[in-house]
């Protein structure tokens, strides 16, 4: 087995030293190396083929590389190739099938490996690539960390000088403080010696004083005297008085008037000036209630708030202002609350300006979106148009003050006089012609009603002789109708409806006889031709005047519906 | 506007006379006294010395003369002008004079501030007061004349004594918390007594007649304190000026300050009118010789500039009374206006609406400002700056005149006149009467700038 051995020692050697020579010409990295090596391993070069397959087994060596293999497949566990031995002498044969078969186990083997082989190839790839991004990135965030840490260093340097300056300049405001506290003791300290030696010194002068003022009085210098001609009377007239307790007691109250009289002129001063401030105060607090009120109408939320206030303010003010006015004093809780209503009012008024500025604000940036709000030129325009309205008002009165003056005294009184009769008289004249009329047209409305009711009256008269005609007719006619047939009971039902018919419409006639005498037409003929047995009463009816359609035609109708179909009778 | 002659005057002595019909003048050791009307010399009197001070009684009827060197005061009368009263000091020395308020006493501060000698012209009385204070205002009488109010200091401490008048008899004596009392004052009302401190400390106390302590108020702590002090004629107000160049207004009611005005050197408000005053180029009128003074004339600024800087000046820091702080303080005779100028910006008048409180004008002149008064009759300032020019300021406008004379009149102080209608201007060795028209006269005057000679 040394021969096999150094055999395939060179063929291994023999394919690192290809393996070597690729190496040797590409210069890759260690994995794509080993991949290479990979390759050239798995894929035997077309160079090499024939050399490799032939130094394995030459035509001398068969048997031998042939248990060879035996003993290899064996091993692997590949069955035996020799066939199964009949004796141990004997030369086993080579089993072809078991050869055979164990080529296609090879083969499958190799395909198997090979695609293992890729599949870890491809994964190195992989990996290959992942670790090489990874350094990349990882070299970028070394050099990041470098950096900030490099800044971090320099923010921090930075910080330490800042706050050795700070504590530097501590330092020097305490100095400062210092100095200025010694320099504040040292005055203080100064100002004591000094007056020290001031009220000293002045011990001495004084000292001197009361020496000088001794030798100056024991002298008795004649010198110091008055040469005066004659004494002079007083300024206001009056003898000298000599000095008493009287008088001291006269001089201190003189003086406490003084002062009370000074006082007392102050103090009126004053409470004038707090009258008008709170006269000014309340007409202040009444306007601004005012100005604040008539927001009631136009409730919005927040306003609603502060219209209440107002209402309760409004109640408690109006109590207060009585009370106030009762006493009109400036005691202590009248004045707070005159200042805490004010107070609140105020509050409330600069709440509601704020919000109104703030509409206009809104206004302005958003558009005219609010109704209530006008914008401020179309104000400005209803300004102008509102002056100018004004101004034509005020020319058209001044001119019609004109006319008026013009008219009141251009004129006499005589003649303006005159003027108002002939005025008069026109319209007594035309009053008079338009009451002739009224009276005439009166008349003749007069005549015309008493000739309508006279009219009314004839046709009622008419009527019931008319009635009264056809009844008797009627009659006969019936008598001489049943004495032919006794079964027309119905007619004879007809008879009594009719009749009570006939006092209706009688009555519906004297109820309204006045009335629509003329109003007959075919209309009302039209709806009562039905039926072929009332033709005698259709006619009748026609020919009778109505007086009241409705009541009339009604009447006929229920009177032709019975008589057909035997409806209700209206 | 008319202006009288120039007549003779020293040492700024010309006075009205409180009833407004006279002029008292002093030259040397004369007096002079004249119609006011007619400028005519109805008085010559001759002291004995040169005269220091002058003064009218309040009845018009009687002048003093106080001769401070020698000692002396003499009074003079109108009605009887060869009466005459000669009071001597004498070795006592004579610092200070003035006349009581009934016209018939005489008040001497002796030298040192030794006593106060009460003379009577009436009775041969004679009072002393001891120990007064040797300060800028110690002796303050009220407007009726009935009370006088002292400081006196005694044992290191402050007093204030109220006299009543009449009788000099002594109403009321009390301490004041103060260091070093400056000033008292009375309030136009005569109810209200303002003392202040020295300016050393910032403090001011109001008393009553009748000795209370109202009020005291102080401002601030260890920077000087006040400089100047005006009631206002109303006696609402008390104007407080001091050293930090604030002028703080306090109410008569609380007593407390109701605002506080300051002074910078620049102006940024557009509604205060600024009038500056500005120097023209001089006319050469044609075939004259001699040129005549380079005319300044008086304009408000145009309202473009939104900010205006005054000149100031920088106070030397280690002398004492400074010259800084709120010198001069005047209230209008309405209460209306406020005058009032900075030290360290001493070329312009500030004008205050105490109405609205706030900054009225301000008139900037080109030299310091030297005197300035109110019209007692309505709200008219008069302004001189030590130049040829006297200039006015009222609501309306504001003009400056020039006065005439044959050299330069420099008007060092003025002086008016009760009714307003003239005023005296005072120089050094002269001092001329200025007549003034009507208001609408004024305004047209206004209009005519740069026209007058």
């Amino acid at each position: 087995m040394g021969d096999w051995m150094t055999v395939t020692d060179p063929g291994l050697s023999s394919e690192s030293k290809t393996i070597s020579q690729y190496t040797s010409e590409t210069k890759m990295s260690p994995s794509s190396l080993y991949s290479q090596q990979v390759l050239c391993s798995s894929i035997p070069l077309s160079k090499n083929v024939h050399s490799f397959f032939s130094a394995f087994c030459t035509e001398d060596n068969i048997e031998q590389s042939i248990s060879y293999l035996d003993q290899e497949l064996t091993t692997f566990g590949f069955p035996s190739l020799y066939e199964e031995s009949k004796g141990k002498e004997t030369k086993r044969e080579l089993n072809i099938v078991a050869v055979l078969n164990c080529m296609n186990e090879l083969l499958v083997l190799q395909r198997k490996n090979l695609l293992a082989q890729e599949n870890v190839e491809t994964q190195n790839l992989k990996l290959g690539s992942d670790m090489d991004h990874l350094q990349s990135c990882y070299s970028k965030l070394k050099e990041q960390l470098e950096t900030s840490r490099r800044e971090m260093i320099g923010l921090q340097e930075r910080d330490r000088q800042l706050q050795c300056k700070n504590r530097n300049l501590h330092q020097l405001l305490k100095n400062e403080k210092d100095e200025v506290q010694k320099l504040q003791n040292i005055i203080a300290s100064r100002a004591t010696q000094y007056n020290h030696d001031m009220k000293r010194k002045e011990r001495e002068y004084n000292k001197l004083k009361e020496r000088l003022h001794q030798l100056v009085m024991n002298k008795k210098d004649k010198k110091i005297a008055m040469d005066i001609l004659n004494y002079v009377g007083r300024a206001d007239g009056k003898r000298g008085s000599w000095r008493t307790g009287k008088t001291e007691a006269r001089n201190e109250d003189e003086m406490y008037k003084i002062l009370l009289n000074d006082y007392e002129y102050r103090q009126k001063q004053i409470l004038m000036e707090n009258a008008e401030l709170k006269k000014v105060l309340q007409q202040m607090k009444k306007e601004m209630i005012s100005l604040l009120s008539p927001q009631k109408k136009k409730p919005r939320e927040r306003v609603d708030d502060s219209t209440g206030t107002v209402i309760s303010d409004v109640e408690e003010d109006a109590g207060e202002l009585s009370r106030e006015s009762m006493w009109d004093l400036s005691c202590e809780t009248v004045r707070e609350q005159l200042t805490n209503s004010i107070r609140k009012q105020w509050r409330i008024l600069k709440s509601h300006v704020e919000k109104l500025d703030n509409q206009v604000s809104k206004v302005h940036l958003e558009g005219f979106n609010d109704e209530d709000v006008i914008s401020r030129q179309d104000h400005e325009q209803e300004t102008e148009k509102l002056e100018l309205e004004i101004q034509q008002c005020k020319e058209m009165i001044k001119t019609q003050q004109q006319l008026l003056q013009q008219l009141a005294t251009a004129y006499d009184d005589d003649t303006t006089s005159l003027l108002r009769d002939c005025y008069l008289l026109e319209e007594k004249e035309r009053l008079k012609e338009e009451w002739s009329l009224f009276k005439e047209q009166k008349k003749n409305f007069e005549r015309e009603r008493r000739s309508f009711t006279e009219a009314a009256i004839r046709l009622g008269l008419e009527r019931k002789a008319f009635e009264e005609e056809r009844a008797s007719w009627l009659k006969q006619q019936f008598l001489n109708m049943t004495t032919f047939d006794h079964q027309n009971s119905e007619n004879v039902k007809l008879f009594s409806a009719f009749s009570g018919n006939f006092c209706q419409t009688r009555s519906c006639i004297s109820e309204h006889s006045s009335i629509n005498v003329l109003n007959i037409t075919a209309e009302e003929i039209k709806p009562n031709q039905v039926g072929g047995e009332c033709t005698n009463q259709k006619w009748s009816v026609a020919s009778r005047p109505g007086s009241q359609e409705g009541c009339y035609s009604g009447c006929s109708l229920s009177y032709t519906n019975s008589h057909v179909e035997k409806d209700d009778l209206p | 506007m008319n202006f009288s002659e120039v007549f003779k005057l020293s040492s700024l002595l010309c006075k009205f006379s409180p009833d407004g019909k006279y002029l008292a003048s002093c030259v040397q050791y004369r007096l002079v006294v004249r119609d006011v009307n007619t400028l005519q010399i109805l008085q010559l009197y001759t002291c004995l010395d040169q005269i220091q001070h002058i003064e009218w009684s309040a009845d018009s009827l009687f002048i003093l003369c106080a001769m401070y060197k020698r000692g002396l005061v003499q009074v003079w009368s109108l009605e009887q002008p060869e009466w005459h009263c000669k009071i001597d000091e004498g070795s006592a020395g004579l610092v200070a004079s003035c006349w009581s308020p009934d016209g018939r006493h005489i008040l001497n501060t002796t030298e040192f501030h030794l006593r106060i000698t009460v003379w009577s012209l009436c009775t041969k009385s004679v009072s002393y007061i001891k120990y007064p204070k040797a300060c800028l205002q110690g002796i303050t009488f009220t407007r009726d004349g009935r009370y006088m109010a002292l400081a006196e200091r005694r044992d290191c401490k402050d007093y204030v004594s109220i006299f009543v008048c009449s009788d000099w008899q002594l109403l009321r004596h009390f301490d004041t918390d103060t260091q070093d009392l400056t000033g008292i004052e009375w309030a136009p009302n005569g109810c209200v007594l303002a003392v202040w401190d020295t300016c050393l400390e910032y403090k001011i106390l109001l008393y009553s007649l009748d000795g209370r302590l109202l009020s005291t108020y102080s401002a601030y702590e260890w920077s000087l304190g006040i400089k100047s002090v005006a009631w206002s004629p109303s006696s609402q107000f008390l104007a407080v000026g001091s050293y930090d160049g604030k002028v703080r207004i306090l109410n008569h009611v609380t007593w407390k300050m109701i605002t506080e005005f300051g002074h910078p050197a620049a102006i940024n408000d557009p509604k205060i009118v600024v009038y500056k005053e500005a120097e023209k180029s001089p006319q050469l009128g044609l075939g004259c010789l001699s040129f005549p003074p380079p005319r300044a004339g008086a304009g408000p600024l145009p309202s473009s500039e939104s900010k205006f800087s005054l000149q100031t000046l920088k106070p030397v820091t280690d002398r004492a009374n400074p010259k800084i702080g709120i010198g001069m303080l005047a209230f209008s005779p309405d209460s209306y206006f406020l005058a009032t100028r900075n030290d360290n910006i001493p070329n312009a008048v500030w004008v205050w609406d105490i109405q609205k409180l706030r900054l009225f004008a301000v008139l900037e002149q080109l030299s310091p400002v030297r005197a300035f008064q109110w019209d007692p009759q309505q709200p008219r300032l008069a302004i001189c700056t030590g130049g040829s020019r006297l200039y006015l300021w009222s609501p309306a406008g504001c003009m400056s005149v020039q006065v005439p004379g044959e050299g330069d009149f420099a008007v060092l102080s003025l002086c008016w006149h009760l009714s307003g209608d003239s005023m005296a201007l005072l120089s050094k060795d002269h001092f001329c009467l200025c007549f003034l028209e009507t208001e609408a006269v004024v305004g047209t005057a206004c209009r005519q700038l740069g026209g007058h000679t």
